[in-house]
């Protein structure tokens, strides 16, 4: 059985009837309200009850501003209502809701299990072996919102395979893939990567070292008037301004009991849409299976994730509220 | 019948230059649409692959009727190239902050992908423009700022501006976008 709801719940949502039962039963198993509500009836009917208490959950337990009372399949809603509870629990949960039966008391989120998995303290970036140590250099500010991530999808830690490429290393590795195929690597770089293959290729006859030296002193000509030859390729200043991050899938994956692809997608995604991730690109279909973000250090404090969330965070990660 | 095998002969390597390739993007992934607008006097769409790479390569040539020309290229295998190169021809010999603005964004419209921008192209360019200390008669080269881009791959964006004096062509204005790739 999948875990999970598979269309909208609440306000204007579709509102499937199996879908409805677990949204009820995940509310219901709920009980850390600061303002209680009444349990729902599981009936699969979305009712005004229903559209009230998933509004009093966005209010009360995520801090949304302004509460529209629908759920979306791992939308941000349906993150944090099962952020605590393991694939195994959920599962039983959703059995549970779609066989009536009664839901084991020990799985509730209570004002005490929240209290003692609050903060972000339980949940770890690492970085893959293959990253050098002279390369583990993301900021603890960008470590902190890929472990909101993390603890939104109900995972426990995220493995970074990728960071930054000095010029020295990118030119060396696209003269080595040139040696071997020179036309596929054209195909495979935009304007200012050819740029560089052209240097390659007009210094065929010269020493690799020569070519080499020839061809970082073109990629730092570029970055010079802010061209990048490829996403990681930046010097060690640029980078302390703009943290470059690969999160490996499988890596992430295989460290994890706990793994949910398409709600770390979302969080990482919702984490961009509200300006603490600048760039993010979904890479998990291509061939180097990793999520791409780029995040500014300290751009924007997480204010959403005050002591009104369930988050608790204590205080703000760079100091400065809102 | 001796003449047309050696002629054969002849054609035929220049037929088989490039390969058949395996690509994201197809011979068919651009439509040649009929480029619209009162100041176009003539156009031409050109098909090529490009001699580094084996892209396919779909090019259109207008020619204004102010005498000025514009070449669009499209170039795609792997991944996407958009590539807008604007010649001006007569005197005013220079473009300004605004006219480079104005034939980008016209040039734009004929790419096939189109990334979402979190601020308008043309308020992006005018910013890079103001940040690199714009002087029309100074050929520059600058990138675009890709954080200010929304798309689910690989975006590089730039604009280079030739101002010159001496050749046929008075100024060249080149608009460029890669999407995809490393």
């Amino acid at each position: 059985m999948t875990i999970g709801i598979i269309q909208s719940v609440g306000v204007n949502g579709v509102n499937q009837k199996k879908d409805v039962r677990i949204i009820q039963t995940y509310l219901n198993s709920f009980t850390a309200w600061k303002k209680k509500i009444k349990p729902l009836k599981v009936d699969g009917y979305a009712g005004e009850k229903t559209d009230d208490a998933i509004k009093q959950f966005q209010l009360q337990a995520i801090g949304m501003k302004r509460p529209d009372g629908r759920i979306e399949p791992n939308g941000k809603t349906f993150r944090y209502l099962t952020m605590y509870y393991d694939q195994d629990q959920q599962r039983t949960l959703e059995v549970a809701a779609l066989k009536n039966n009664k839901v084991p008391k020990n799985i509730a989120i209570t004002n005490k299990s929240i209290a003692s998995l609050a903060g972000l303290h339980d949940f770890t970036v690492s970085y893959k072996n293959s990253v050098k140590k002279s390369r583990r250099i993301v900021s603890e500010y960008a470590l902190s919102i890929i472990k909101i991530a993390v603890k939104e999808s109900g995972m426990k830690t995220a493995v970074i395979t990728s960071t930054l490429r000095t010029p020295e290393e990118q030119a060396s590795i696209m003269l080595k893939n040139a040696k071997t195929d020179l036309k596929k690597q054209y195909r495979l770089y935009g304007r200012n990567g050819d740029a560089v293959l052209k240097i390659y290729d007009n210094n065929k006859s010269k020493i690799d070292s020569e070519i080499l030296k020839l061809m970082v002193d073109k990629i730092n000509d570029l970055e010079k008037t802010a061209r990048r030859v490829s996403n990681h390729c930046i010097s060690i200043d640029g980078y302390k301004k703009k943290n470059i991050i690969d999160i490996g899938l499988n890596s992430t994956r295989n460290a994890n009991k706990s793994f949910n692809s398409d709600k770390f997608t979302r969080a990482l995604k919702d984490l961009s849409k509200e300006g603490y991730i600048d760039r993010f690109i979904d890479e998990t279909k291509k061939s180097n299976q990793c999520w791409h973000i780029e995040i500014t250090p300290n751009k924007k404090s997480l204010s959403s994730y005050n002591k009104n969330s369930i988050l608790n965070q204590k205080k703000f990660i760079n100091g400065n509220p809102g | 019948m001796k003449k047309l095998f050696i002629f054969l002969l002849l054609i035929l390597p220049a037929a088989c230059g490039a390969e058949d390739i395996n690509c994201k993007y197809n011979d068919s992934f651009i439509e040649e649409t009929t480029p619209t607008g009162s100041n176009i006097h003539s156009f031409e769409w050109e098909k090529q692959r490009d001699l580094d790479s084996d892209e396919y390569v779909n090019k259109l040539k207008i020619v204004y009727k102010n005498h000025n020309t514009a070449e669009i290229i499209h170039k795609y295998c792997d991944m996407y190239n958009f590539e807008y190169i604007y010649f001006v021809n007569k005197n005013p010999n220079t473009l300004s902050e605004i006219d480079i603005v104005k034939y980008i964004a016209e040039g734009f419209k004929q790419s096939e992908l189109k990334p979402e921008f979190r601020i308008k192209l043309d308020k992006i360019i005018l910013q890079a423009l103001n940040r690199h200390g714009y002087d029309a008669k100074t050929p520059f080269s600058i990138g675009l700022p890709i954080d200010q881009i929304i798309y689910n791959d690989t975006v590089e964006y730039g604009i280079e501006y030739m101002p010159d004096k001496s050749g046929p062509t008075a100024s060249t204005l080149i608009f460029y976008m890669s999407i995809g790739g490393e």
